[in-house]
């Protein structure tokens, strides 16, 4: 069977229109995906505006409340500062430190940064002496610092120092654990922003961290 | 019996044969055109859409994200508070509070018995020792310490390690070990 030319031809243009047709179609999948990344960046990014034009309304807040945030967990391991605030609450409690021992070199005077988005940890050994009741209120003060630490473990034993076991007192160990993170230095446009300020755990957070009790180097003298 | 007899030559009949399948291919063959003319055109038009749509959302997305730049210095500074009012709340979450423990322990420890030695080596454990004037004020001790408070646990175990009679004093020196329950070192 042979085909007339006419009939022949309007095959051939049929099957290249065809082919065409299949070559812009398999391009189909490729910009829908572009186009669903785009609507979810877009969204993003529009939620993003709206966030950042809420957060410029209440920037003076958002800056006093980093402020105290930072006094909570500073950017470097301020040790110097930690040592202060740890010898004044020993003072204010009625301990005396009689040590103060850092891990990992942790007291040299350079400060450190963490690692971007890590929260560090300075480890340190305190030994003190002080009563049952001192080392109570040492642990209440402490809770309710401004710098956060935590103690990890304690031990007391009664001190060998002083005449009589009320005099002596206890000879009192404490491991404890300071914190740090370092400042964001840059940020993308993509980088999601899930600060909000009106959330319950933010609003309880901020009250919690203002409600610590700032020790400052002329409270010591 | 009559029989039909074809009067038409047989090169005629082939012929008429020939063209009827030919007129029959043209309309296939124009019906396939009229097919890919029209899925290519619905092809070329929706991918054109998608084309049009792309470069609006290219461009709406590069317009959001001039704005964005534009108060990077501001989210700076929201960002880092993000990340450290996390920090602080998992920290706070996962605090232990042995400032509690002590006032638990101080609130127990009857008159005529008093703790000497305490190691706590973790949120979980605390090894005590101490001196009671007499074998019931270490009960009276002991079955405090198992009391509930509040309603809640403080010890979920507590194990009388030794117990001995200074015989010159007349005093009983005892070692606890004290299970913390678990969560009771939380606020």
């Amino acid at each position: 069977m042979r085909l007339s030319r006419t009939t022949g031809l309007i095959f051939l243009v049929g099957i290249a229109v065809l082919g065409l047709s299949v070559f812009q179609v398999l391009s189909i999948p490729t910009n829908q995906q572009k186009i669903k990344t785009l609507e979810d960046k877009l969204v993003v990014l529009r939620q993003k505006n709206e966030s950042l034009s809420d957060i410029l309304s209440e920037i003076k807040t958002i800056e006093s409340n980093l402020e105290v945030v930072q006094k909570a967990l500073p950017t470097t391991d301020e040790v110097p500062a930690l040592i202060m605030q740890i010898e004044q609450i020993a003072k204010t409690s009625g301990l005396t430190i009689q040590h103060l021992g850092f891990g990992e070199g942790k007291g040299a005077t350079t400060p450190k940064k963490s690692a971007t988005g890590e929260v560090a940890k300075v480890s340190l050994t305190t030994v003190a002496t002080g009563s049952y009741a001192s080392l109570q209120t040492f642990l209440k003060n402490l809770e309710n610092a401004s710098r956060v630490v935590n103690v990890t473990n304690f031990r007391f034993s009664p001190s060998s120092e002083g005449e009589g076991e009320e005099a002596r007192g206890l000879s009192i160990t404490l491991g404890m654990e300071a914190f740090y993170l370092a400042g964001i230095e840059s940020v993308t446009p993509e980088t999601p922003l899930n600060l909000d300020t009106t959330s319950r755990d933010y609003i309880d957070l901020i009250r919690r961290v203002k409600a610590l009790r700032v020790y400052r180097p002329e409270v010591l003298e | 019996m009559s029989e039909d007899i074809s009067l038409l030559p047989k090169e005629v009949e082939k012929k008429r044969e020939a063209e009827a399948r030919s007129r029959l291919l043209r309309r296939v063959s124009f019906v396939f055109l009229a097919f890919a003319i029209f899925f290519g055109l619905g092809v070329f038009v929706y991918s054109s859409a998608l084309k049009s749509q792309l470069s609006r959302l290219e461009k709406a997305v590069g317009g959001e994200k001039s704005k964005v730049s534009s108060l990077s210095g501001i989210e700076l500074k929201a960002q880092d508070l993000d990340a450290r009012v996390r920090a602080l709340q998992d920290i706070f979450a996962n605090r232990a509070y042995f400032s509690n423990l002590l006032a638990t322990l101080s609130r127990r420890v009857p008159p005529d018995v008093s703790l000497r030695e305490m190691t706590v080596p973790s949120e979980e454990l605390v090894s005590v020792s101490g001196v009671s004037r007499s074998y019931a004020s270490l009960a009276a001790f002991l079955l405090n310490l198992k009391e509930l408070d509040d309603e809640a646990k403080f010890f979920d175990t507590v194990e009388l390690r030794s117990v001995s009679l200074d015989q010159q004093t007349g005093e009983v020196n005892f070692d606890l070990n004290l299970k913390i329950a678990k969560g009771a070192l939380k606020q």
